[in-house]
């Protein structure tokens, strides 16, 4: 007898399918249980491979995403919006901040740093330049899920991320990403600092989050100035208010 | 609502529930991730594409019609976007970062069967981007021939002829990287 189509074997492993002639086949021939063995790893592979967890910037910018189109589609029937923004943002704020609650472990970082590490931030930093946001994106996601060492040109280059790049969804990932780093009294101060200069008020209530938690009293001015300013938000007003209060 | 079906949270977002979207989100945004990290075996792009799948799922809920499956609905949307993607992109890169796309190993046991994973991916992305799509959707994804012919406007045995000739294809490419790597 012939050997057995792989085509037919194929089927055997999918739906159990096989004629008789051909069981009595494979029972004999090493060929076929070779070809049969082959096709079983790799059907087996597929099936039992798994996912990769959905990294927590993806969840976060589909979340935003969604609470943006929520926004538009109650603007027109005068819905305010950024209450359910805030609402979102706070959320995926809290959930950073909650990070920092775990054992710091910077010190242990900047004792381990090395030449590859210098290296690894020298790329980031100038990846930090690139033209598309999507790029932008990806290396300040790498700068939170890689844990370089603490560094004045990485927090330079994180900072004027947060302050000037054009695309929300970046400057969001580098305010997450000077989370890890706000044990340093000078990143609380420039984080505080920063709040005066955003005008999102998405980033503007992040922020104010991410100092309340730090107990930042250097949030204290730039957050006066937010409730003297008429043109501010009202969702960011009532938010910095309640800082306030924390923070006094 | 964490009970409820898929095709029941739908319909209350289609019914002007937006937020109930976010139910929806988390129980398929590893699928759909994960299905366009291996068709495009890009973590930047995938991770673009899943959220424009969502956004999509939120604009066009009109179009979802009550009562027929919400998953192949998804993937529906989904598979546009891949479509549109490799339509868009004009150098094909040949290179993929494996931990991107293949799940960590929780100890040095797997080591081997991570290896064995590498060389699958790469087989993978030696396949076109249409037979590639195929198996994402009925291995790795594990859905029904039923509902890939559905999405492929095609009929049952029809895909089952594809999948079963782009298995023999994988498992060639598989060994003749494995054959090359051991010498």
């Amino acid at each position: 007898m012939e050997h057995i189509e792989e085509e037919l074997l194929i089927e055997y492993l999918d739906s159990g399918v096989i004629t008789p002639e051909h069981k009595a086949h494979l029972a004999e021939c090493t060929i076929c249980q070779k070809q049969l063995a082959d096709l079983r790893e790799v059907i087996d592979m597929m099936d039992g491979m798994g996912d990769v967890p959905v990294p927590d910037a993806v969840q976060f910018q589909i979340s935003t995403a969604i609470a943006e189109e929520i926004a538009r589609e109650n603007q027109s029937s005068g819905f305010h919006w950024w209450q359910v923004a805030a609402g979102v943002a706070l959320l995926i704020v809290g959930f950073a901040v909650g990070k920092l609650s775990v054992k710091d472990q910077t010190a242990e970082i900047i004792a381990l740093q090395s030449q590859v590490d210098i290296l690894k931030e020298v790329s980031m930093v100038n990846a930090l330049q690139t033209s598309s946001a999507s790029e932008r994106l990806q290396v300040v996601n790498r700068i939170e899920s890689e844990k370089p060492a603490s560094s004045q040109k990485l927090l330079n280059s994180l900072f004027q991320t947060l302050n000037t790049d054009e695309s929300p969804n970046v400057r969001y990932a580098a305010a997450q990403a000077l989370v890890r780093f706000m044990n340093e009294e000078a990143v609380r101060v420039r984080m505080a600092e920063s709040l005066e200069l955003q005008s999102d008020p998405l980033i503007q209530i992040s922020l104010i989050s991410i100092l309340t938690e730090a107990q930042e009293k250097h949030a204290i001015k730039p957050l006066r100035k937010i409730l003297g300013q008429e043109t501010i938000n009202p969702e960011v007003k009532k938010q910095a208010q309640i800082a306030l209060d924390i923070l006094i | 609502m964490s009970d409820a079906s898929d095709e029941l949270l739908m319909v209350t977002v289609q019914k002007g529930q937006l937020d109930m979207l976010n139910a929806l989100m988390n129980r398929y945004q590893k699928r759909v991730y994960n299905y366009f990290l291996k068709c495009t075996m890009n973590a930047a792009d995938s991770a673009d594409l899943t959220q424009n799948t969502f956004i999509r799922v939120m604009k066009y809920r009109k179009s979802y019609k009550a009562g027929s499956s919400f998953e192949t609905w998804l993937f529906q949307i989904a598979r546009n976007q891949v479509k549109d993607h490799f339509r868009k992109m004009k150098v094909h890169n040949d290179r993929f970062n494996p931990v991107e796309v293949i799940p960590e190993k929780e100890d040095e046991k797997d080591e081997l069967q991570y290896e064995r994973e590498q060389t699958l991916m790469q087989a993978m992305k030696r396949l076109p981007e249409d037979k590639r799509e195929l198996l994402v959707l009925s291995k790795f994804q594990g859905l029904k021939y039923e509902q890939i012919a559905e999405l492929r406007d095609t009929s049952v045995s029809a895909i089952k002829v594809q999948v079963h000739r782009t298995i023999k294809q994988l498992k060639e490419l598989y060994f003749e990287i494995e054959n090359n790597l051991n010498g």
